[in-house]
């Protein structure tokens, strides 16, 4: 048996020798070079939401807010009575708001929907790539 | 640093270089249009499906990382390709072939066919393998044409290595009994 396939073995490779690969058309790479050219052009550049200067500015704000914070320490502002009496008067809009047990559940249970989304959109994506 | 393995030609094409993509194209075209052509049979469409699979490779390959060789993953690209474009046209072909080949015969094939001119031989076997169901086809062409290891061909069509070597055995007789059919009126005369 093995013999056998060893005598196959080497008439088929030399025969695969012999006849060798097949050629695809002399265009063919200059047509997908076109293709991908194509796609290469057509393809979406993402710019990010902020940009460099962006963070940059948000920066500045940060630090200079600390800065002033360092500098001007709320317990020295002149004007503390007034805003202690402004955040007195605030008042939380919930105050008294009361939910029931059942609202409660149904709200809960649609959070678990919504959060279970982009899994099921990924997972779909994927059977059908 | 040589400058022209594939691994280096990725690189060059992540940084977006798509004229390091041509090289590869060129590299490896004959190989995977004649996975292609040996799975689907007609020369357009093999035209077309290698055409895809080579885009498709060019999207997807952001995702490779290089754990196999980029040659056994572009071939499963073809692969699959080739076999979903069979499966649309419905194609599939339902061969029963007998396996009886002895030793002798595989011989007495080989001399029979050392008598023709030599384009009539390849012609013979090239249309025996254009015989062969797609499987088959595809692991005597990755094997014997494409050099191809049991364990590269395990990755390229998602078989196991010892499946592939029970069929490979069985691709090899079909083959013989295909190219026995054709020579036949040749031995009797």
């Amino acid at each position: 048996m093995d013999q056998l396939s060893k005598k196959e073995e080497e008439i088929l490779q030399k025969w695969a020798d012999e006849v060798g690969l097949e050629a695809p058309s002399h265009d063919f790479t200059d047509r997908i070079m076109l293709a991908v050219q194509e796609k290469k052009e057509a393809k979406i550049v993402y710019k990010p939401l902020i940009g460099k200067s962006g963070w940059l500015m948000v920066a500045a704000v940060f630090i200079a807010c600390i800065g002033l914070l360092y500098f001007f320490p709320i317990a020295e502002l002149p004007f503390k009575e007034v805003l202690a009496e402004k955040s007195s008067k605030l008042q939380n809009p919930f105050e008294g708001f009361e939910i029931s047990k059942t609202a409660l559940y149904s709200i809960g249970m649609l959070a678990l929907f919504l959060i279970q989304l982009p899994f099921l959109k990924k997972y779909i994506n994927q059977q059908y790539s | 640093m040589t400058t022209n393995t594939d691994q280096y030609l990725i690189a060059q094409i992540k940084q977006g270089d798509t004229q390091a993509f041509a090289t590869l194209v060129e590299r490896y075209k004959d190989y995977v249009f004649t996975i292609v052509i040996r799975v689907v049979k007609v020369r357009e469409e093999a035209e077309e499906v290698a055409q895809d699979t080579f885009i498709k490779a060019y999207e997807s390959l952001e995702s490779f990382r290089g754990e196999s060789k980029f040659s056994s993953w572009l071939y499963s690209i073809a692969y699959r390709k080739a076999l979903d474009r069979v499966r649309k046209n419905k194609r599939q072909q339902t061969t029963d072939l007998l396996e009886e080949i002895t030793e002798g015969d595989a011989g007495n094939i080989d001399n029979a066919l050392q008598l023709m001119e030599s384009q009539e031989r390849k012609e013979k076997i090239r249309q025996s393998i254009m015989q062969l169901p797609e499987i088959d086809a595809t692991l005597i062409t990755l094997y014997y044409f494409e050099d191809q290891s049991v364990k590269e061909i395990a990755q390229v069509t998602g078989l196991s290595e010892d499946n592939i070597k029970i069929k490979l055995y069985r691709s090899r007789k079909k083959l013989f009994t295909l190219l026995q059919g054709y020579i036949q009126p040749k031995i009797m005369d």
